[in-house]
């Protein structure tokens, strides 16, 4: 009897008939299984395979990535963090390197007490060779002159160190609202200071303007190269020494960004490729002791965090941010 | 009628005797070939550092004046702590040989302070050299009466000192001299350098 002919009976009959095995070929799979259920034909599925875990483990990854995506997203927020407090830190120090002029100023005697020393002799030399009766008026004035020199000399170099000193306060005692960063799987520590350098900014000469009144000595310090041409400046970071006798005095003028036009120019932030260094303040968050030959006017603050896994010990690492910034420029000679 | 005479002629020896020992009228020079003007002015807090022994800024502004011409500026000198400390040129010393100088103090605004006065002092004495050096006269000094007796105190530190009568027989050894006249008149002496 073919198969069509007992599907038909069944369905009369309301009784299942024996099915051929399942490996035999069974015509009657193609048929739809809503026709399969009315024919009374039992439905076959396989017995692997479980959706309800499938789905659990699904759910059980996304987590796992979206977890790992915010913790690597807050490390990336901390690191944007720890940039914006050196680049706030380091502005802070630099505002406070040439409060109200006094390198600018510091300059400026050192050039005019230069100068004075240079006009005493100048005097002293004709009054030698010409009006030997005013040798001892002449010497007089001459060492007065170089005893100022003497003592502007000192009062340099304690700018300069005093300039250091207060780097390393202000950014020591800077404190901050940075807080620790806990997630699963990262963990940031605060920020610590790792170095800070003073130094200048390379390409900026002096405040000083060259003493175009004085031809003698303007055609001496040309000769010597302590001017800069273009910009009638004497050049950053010399020791203009004068010719003997008088070269055992120290005149150190050092890098500071001139007026223009009467305008002084405002600390500000620049790039670490041209901060040129001078004495390294601090290292490993103490201070080294170091001391600057000239007065800096530019620093370069690093801080740096570290950053961890619970993953493994040896999943560590740190995050260092450097940022340069320079102070104020020289006012105008009143 | 003889009296009347005698009397006339005694009147006028007196007088010729009286006249002889008044001082000359005016024994300041109308014009000389320069004057070299110092105007002293205090800068109040110029040098703000913490521990420094520089205090009491003064600015010495030192103009020439030519007998005929417009004045120039010529040197400002810096003083801090009753020193010089600094020179600063704008013009050069265009004087010439045998030209004669004299140096007037401005007065200044207000009373004048122990620093402005000692500034002035030492800035007289430098102009002084100047303009020997570049081979003028420089033998007069003109203050303003109230500074006067302070800028003789002040020229006695740069040892410039009122010089003692003159006698006959004592020679009075100084190779560098000067007067000083209060402007308007009514002191005056002679400073020698000791």
């Amino acid at each position: 009897m073919p198969i069509e002919e007992k599907a038909r009976r069944i369905r009369k009959d309301g009784s299942a008939p024996q099915l051929p095995r399942a490996s035999a070929r069974r015509p009657f799979d193609c048929l739809h299984p809503s026709f399969k259920i009315e024919a009374g034909i039992p439905r076959t599925r396989p017995n692997t395979g479980n959706m309800l875990v499938l789905c659990a483990a699904m759910t059980g990854v996304i987590v796992t990535i979206s977890t790992l995506g915010i913790a690597l997203e807050g490390l990336l927020c901390q690191r944007g963090k720890l940039q914006t407090e050196t680049e706030r830190s380091a502005m802070a120090t630099a505002c406070l390197i040439n409060t109200s002029d006094t390198q600018g100023k510091m300059n400026n005697l050192v050039a005019h007490s230069r100068e004075l020393v240079f006009e005493s002799r100048t005097d002293k030399n004709i009054v030698d060779s010409n009006y030997p009766d005013l040798t001892s008026l002449a010497d007089q004035l001459l060492l007065e002159s170089r005893e100022s020199a003497i003592l502007i000399k000192v009062e340099r170099d304690q700018l300069a160190d005093a300039t250091a000193q207060e780097m390393i306060k202000t950014v020591t005692d800077n404190k901050n609202s940075f807080a620790e960063l806990s997630l699963p799987f990262i963990y940031t520590s605060r920020p610590t200071i790792w170095e800070l350098e003073a130094g200048f900014i390379d390409g900026i000469d002096s405040n000083v303007e060259s003493p175009t009144g004085n031809g003698e000595l303007l055609a001496l310090d040309m000769a010597s190269g302590y001017i800069q041409q273009t910009s009638n400046l004497y050049k950053g970071n010399i020791n203009a020494r004068l010719p003997s006798p008088d070269n055992d005095l120290d005149f150190k003028i050092s890098c500071l960004p001139a007026p223009v036009a009467g305008t002084t120019a405002p600390a500000r932030l620049a790039g670490c490729a041209v901060f040129r260094k001078q004495a390294l303040l601090m290292a490993n968050g103490a201070a080294t002791g170091s001391k600057c030959d000239q007065t800096p006017s530019a620093m370069k603050l690093t801080l740096r965090m570290t950053a961890s896994s619970e993953f493994s010990q040896d999943c560590k690492g740190t995050l260092a941010c450097s940022q340069t910034a320079l102070s104020a420029g020289g006012t105008p000679l009143p | 009628m003889n009296k009347q005479v005698v009397a006339i002629l005694l009147f006028t020896c007196q007088l010729i005797i009286w006249q002889a020992q008044q001082p000359a009228a005016s024994q300041i020079k109308s014009t000389y070939d320069w004057t070299i003007q110092i105007e002293t002015k205090e800068l109040n807090n110029y040098y703000p550092a913490k521990d420094t022994n520089l205090r009491d800024f003064v600015l010495c502004n030192i103009t020439l004046c030519p007998a005929s011409g417009s004045p120039k500026n010529y040197e400002q000198l810096f003083y801090a702590s009753d020193r010089c400390i600094g020179a600063r040129r704008i013009n050069p010393l265009a004087l010439k040989h045998g030209d004669e100088v004299a140096i007037r103090l401005k007065r200044p605004e207000g009373p004048p302070s122990p620093s402005q006065t000692s500034a002035a002092a030492n800035a007289v004495v430098r102009c002084l050299l100047d303009a020997f050096a570049a081979g003028g006269i420089a033998t007069t000094i003109l203050t303003p009466p109230e500074a006067y007796l302070n800028t003789i105190q002040g020229m006695a530190r740069e040892k410039f000192f009122i010089a003692p009568p003159a006698t006959p027989d004592e020679p009075r050894y100084s190779k560098i001299s000067v007067h000083i006249y209060s402007e308007p008149e009514g002191q005056q002496d002679e400073l020698i350098y000791q």
